[in-house]
């Protein structure tokens, strides 16, 4: 009896791990060696190492992910420790303000994309105030320069509710008791932060690195809004070079290849990290 | 026998149950002989917010009063997304019966197999090309797979009250367009004459609405038979000169080179409803949008340009079928009621759009409308070029745009942009004609 409901209970997360990962994997892998337009079986790997725009979006998805991760971590942890203060308890805002800070979050990442291509827009909100304010008209998404900070302060507003949450679970599960200690030894805000907040944070801080990067790597939805890849390619991801050949071209074999070849780099990276974030919890 | 008051009551109740149970039986074999009587046909569409849905419905409507039992359902997505969509069914095997089409887009959903070959529909119809002209079928590999809805030629469309309140004329030759655009802009009141498609959100935009055009008007061809690139020549270099003195003169929306490569359709269909710019390039297609935004608009084509030639770029959007339709004589049905006499009165007196109809568009009255006169005289021009079918073309605007924008923020020449284009623009044909090939 226990046998048979440990299978039933089974059966549904076998059946979605089935169809959900191990076909499409192994669908990937057979476009990705055997598809029809490939004559040799590294063929489609050999067709996207030699694309320049390849390797210019493997460049520009990292580059992304790096700046993402960045900004959602710095602006998450800062936004968890406001969310925390007891300030905002000592007024009873504190399920208020979670709540509004979580709001960004609701949009989708194409709603989030037009929502601020119409702030970046020239002659738009944000255009007005700085042609207002300074007299110059910055072109926010037309400049290859200016286009990454617009796009990562519009990927920040929309993403880091949700981290910020995370870290908020983290905050709270550090007893008062250790700060009030640190407090009694004379430490300062700052140290008690370094030394005691940011120490008890990290398992929650790799995490959200972990699951940030890869998300950010493979992110396509609201720079495709905003962008397309544009101006000049400078905005170009690796996931709209795969789409480019999937979708658009029906290359499955192009496609599959620049995705394994994505996902060999991304484990590469990630092998590092976890050995790194292992290796320092046993040198503690 | 022997009845207690609670048997009979049950007795009672057990004969209502199965009196229910008989009405919803005889009720759901009702609604399945209703179901199986009625066809849907399936008609993806990119018009719900060019035409607005009173027009969508009137056509809907007027076919279905023809074809009593048959619905017609569409699937819709705005122009910029309807392609990705239509692409996402026709992998997942659920391809509309009937389908707005691209010339662009024609290569990319024949290799999928799913466009129907109109031969089969229109040698059954002996009277077709009495109201269809031949050339608006567009070929591929020997076989029509689309035919043209509408045509376009693309031109400056301006706001006629706008110019008139500021004493201006529309401009009548390319040298004459930038000397209103100078006249016209006004960085201060963030005021421009015009709003172009130099965005790489919609690279074809810039592709047809802006390079082609006056490329052919320069006298230069954008590609040969088989699809490679042609451009990278005198007329070509003096095409995107003339453009790049428009952006970097400020004289185009936002008043900035880099400003202006961010701009796309959507925002100068905004611009251009609310007064904020004069003119645009652009097709017929435009005023549909730009008059519901703005209801009391009055847009006009200014007269056709000469160059080298007078002769200009001529297009359309269409309509293709599938080939896997369940219902392939009701799907041409459709179209045809589509490219009827009746729809396209209706649609030409509405939006101004030339419709595929020889006898809508041979009616004098439409000669001197101030939209479709100069639109038609373009169309009919003997040294106007058809758009021929060029493999990947979608992706290849795409290229030609990127090197092109090089050339606009001044990274290098305006002829080492089109040659690079223009080897890459190669690459991509002649990989897609190797592929076809095998």
């Amino acid at each position: 009896m226990a046998e048979k409901s440990f299978w039933l209970l089974l059966t549904p997360v076998i059946v979605i791990i089935t169809c959900g990962i191990i076909i499409p994997l192994a669908l990937l892998l057979y476009w990705a060696f055997f598809s029809y337009s490939s004559a040799h079986i590294f063929d489609n790997f050999n067709k996207v190492l030699h694309e320049n725009i390849f390797w210019l979006s493997c460049k520009n998805s990292f580059f992304f992910s790096i700046l993402s991760v960045l900004t959602h971590v710095i602006v998450g942890l800062l936004a968890a420790h406001a969310l925390n203060s007891r300030t905002l308890a000592r007024y009873k805002l504190r399920g208020l303000t979670r709540t509004v800070v979580l709001l960004p979050y609701l949009f989708s990442g194409p709603a989030t994309g037009l929502l601020w291509t119409l702030i970046y827009y020239p002659g738009g909100l944000l255009d007005y105030c700085v042609r207002s304010v300074l007299g110059i008209s910055i072109p926010w998404l037309g400049s290859s320069f200016w286009v990454w900070p617009s796009l990562i302060l519009a990927n920040t507003w929309w993403c880091t509710p949700i981290y910020a949450l995370f870290l908020l679970a983290g905050l709270q599960s550090i007893p008062e008791t250790v700060y009030e200690a640190a407090k009694v030894d004379g430490a300062s805000g700052w140290q008690s932060f370094f030394f005691i907040t940011l120490p008890q944070l990290l398992p929650f801080l790799f995490i959200i690195i972990l699951i940030d990067f890869i998300t950010s790597l493979v992110h396509f939805d609201l720079v495709w809004v905003m962008t397309r890849g544009g101006p000049l390619r400078a905005t170009y991801l690796v996931s709209f070079f795969i789409y480019e050949w999937g979708i658009r071209r029906f290359d499955l074999g192009v496609a599959s290849s620049a995705s394994l070849i994505l996902v060999s780099i991304v484990l590469c990276f990630l092998s590092i990290y976890i050995v790194i974030i292992i290796k320092s919890n046993y040198a503690r | 026998m022997h009845y207690t008051l609670s048997s009979l009551q049950n007795k009672n109740k057990g004969g209502a149950q199965m009196k229910y149970v008989a009405i919803f039986v005889v009720l759901c074999g009702l609604l399945v002989l209703g179901w199986a009587e009625e066809i849907t046909l399936v008609w993806a569409e990119w018009w719900d917010s060019e035409w607005g849905l009173d027009t969508i419905e009137y056509l809907i409507k007027s076919f279905e009063a023809k074809y009593p039992g048959v619905h017609v359902r569409t699937v819709f997505a705005p122009w910029d997304q309807y392609r990705d969509k239509l692409l996402g069914l026709a992998h997942a095997g659920q391809v509309p019966d009937v389908m707005g089409m691209e010339v662009t887009w024609v290569t990319t959903f024949d290799r999928l197999g799913v466009l129907a070959d109109w031969n089969t529909f229109i040698q059954n119809e002996p009277d077709f090309y009495n109201w269809y002209n031949p050339s608006w079928l567009v070929y591929w590999e020997g076989r029509p797979l689309m035919g043209y809805l509408y045509l376009i030629a693309y031109h400056v469309l301006y706001n006629v009250d706008l110019l008139a309140s500021k004493g201006l004329e529309p401009p009548t030759s390319w040298e004459d367009y930038y000397t209103l655009l100078k006249q016209l802009a006004n960085p201060r009141e963030m005021f421009f004459g015009a709003a172009l498609s130099f965005s790489m959100k919609e690279p074809d935009h810039f592709g047809y609405y802006l390079f082609w055009p006056k490329l052919i008007q320069a006298g230069g061809s954008l590609v040969d038979a088989h699809g490679y690139a042609m451009f990278n020549d005198d007329a070509g270099v003096r095409t995107l000169q003339y453009y790049k003195k428009l952006l970097d003169e400020g004289l185009v929306f936002p008043g900035t080179v880099e400003g202006a490569l961010a701009v796309g359709e959507k925002e100068f269909n905004e611009l251009l409803a609310n007064g904020r710019v004069a003119t645009t390039i652009t097709g017929p297609f435009t005023i549909g949008p730009v008059s519901l935004r703005n209801p009391d608009i009055k847009l006009a084509f200014a007269p056709p340009f000469a160059d080298v030639t007078d002769g200009t770029l001529v297009t359309g959007s269409g309509l293709a079928i599938s080939s896997k339709t369940a219902y392939p004589e009701l799907a041409w049905a459709f179209v045809k009621h589509l490219l009827s006499y009746e729809v396209a009165r209706y649609m030409i007196s509405r939006f101004s759009m030339p419709w595929a109809n020889k006898l809508a568009l041979e009616d004098p009255e439409l000669q001197n409308d101030p939209v479709l006169g100069p639109m038609a005289a373009m169309i009919a021009n003997p040294r106007s070029v058809s758009e021929p079918v060029v493999p990947s073309m979608d992706i290849l605007w795409g290229v030609l745009l990127e090197h092109c924008q090089r050339y606009f923020l001044g990274e290098v020449s305006a002829q080492e942009a089109l040659n690079a284009a223009a080897v890459e623009w190669n690459r991509i044909v002649g990989e897609a004609l190797q592929e076809r090939s095998r």
